[in-house]
């Protein structure tokens, strides 16, 4: 299962990611705003 | 994700984008638990609402949950219109039900969350995923050559670099699926 994390606050974000990746779910990426999450989605879903 | 991101948009427009292309499931963390954004988060139909500051165990619940949730839709969803009965599939054609046995059809083309079934002289058209149709038929013959692309290889009449022929039909070939197409075809 891939995930993206969406969260502008850095530490909140590594913090997210660790703990996704401790129960082994795929962090595909980290975006701080709109631009970069829809990016980030597009890039993963090779839209 | 969170609800307030840098710049001026939020991750509430993130999911009106999600949700105007995509099926995706998403979760927003905020610590804005208002009533105005509470509505407008609600509208764009997200799995879970965690509110700041949340502990580990609730993040965790609310993904599992959420998951667990959209496997069940999806499951459902890539039968929708389609029952499969022996070499055949029965699908929803205006206001008939029609019988295409599996060696008929040709190709198939992904259009967003449906999925064209293409015969030599119709086209059906079903809610689904390539990859979850092909599954859920066990027929051997039909093969993914393109993300948005599958065909019955008993179609196929020739092929270039970036495309397969069925006959008169030209379709896409990405390079990722080339190698195993060529394999399973035995094209050395």
């Amino acid at each position: 299962m891939k995930i993206l994390v969406v969260e502008d606050e850095m530490i909140i974000s590594e913090d997210i990611r660790w703990m996704l990746e401790e129960r082994n779910y795929t962090v595909t990426d980290q975006a701080v705003d709109y631009d970069d999450a829809i990016q980030s989605i597009e890039k993963i879903l090779q839209i | 994700m969170d609800i307030n991101l840098k710049g001026t948009r939020t991750g509430i427009d993130v999911a009106v984008s999600l949700n105007e292309k995509l099926n995706i499931p998403f979760i927003y963390t905020s610590s804005l638990g208002d009533k105005t954004t509470i509505d407008l988060a609600k509208a764009t139909n997200p799995s879970a609402y965690p509110v700041k500051p949340f502990k580990e165990e609730q993040l965790m619940v609310a993904i599992e949950i959420a998951i667990s949730n959209f496997d069940k839709k999806i499951n459902t969803k890539h039968q929708e219109g389609v029952a499969i009965y022996n070499d055949a599939i029965f699908v929803k054609d205006k206001h008939k039900i029609v019988k295409v046995f599996l060696t008929d059809i040709m190709y198939l083309k992904k259009c967003e969350n449906y999925l064209d079934i293409y015969t030599a002289e119709e086209r059906f058209t079903v809610r689904s995923t390539i990859n979850g149709f092909i599954d859920s038929l066990g027929f051997n013959k039909l093969y993914r050559i393109h993300k948005s692309y599958a065909v019955n290889l008993d179609f196929v009449s020739g092929m270039t670099q970036n495309s397969i022929m069925l006959d008169q039909i030209e379709v896409p070939l990405s390079k990722s699926y080339a190698l195993d197409l060529k394999s399973k075809l035995r094209i050395f």
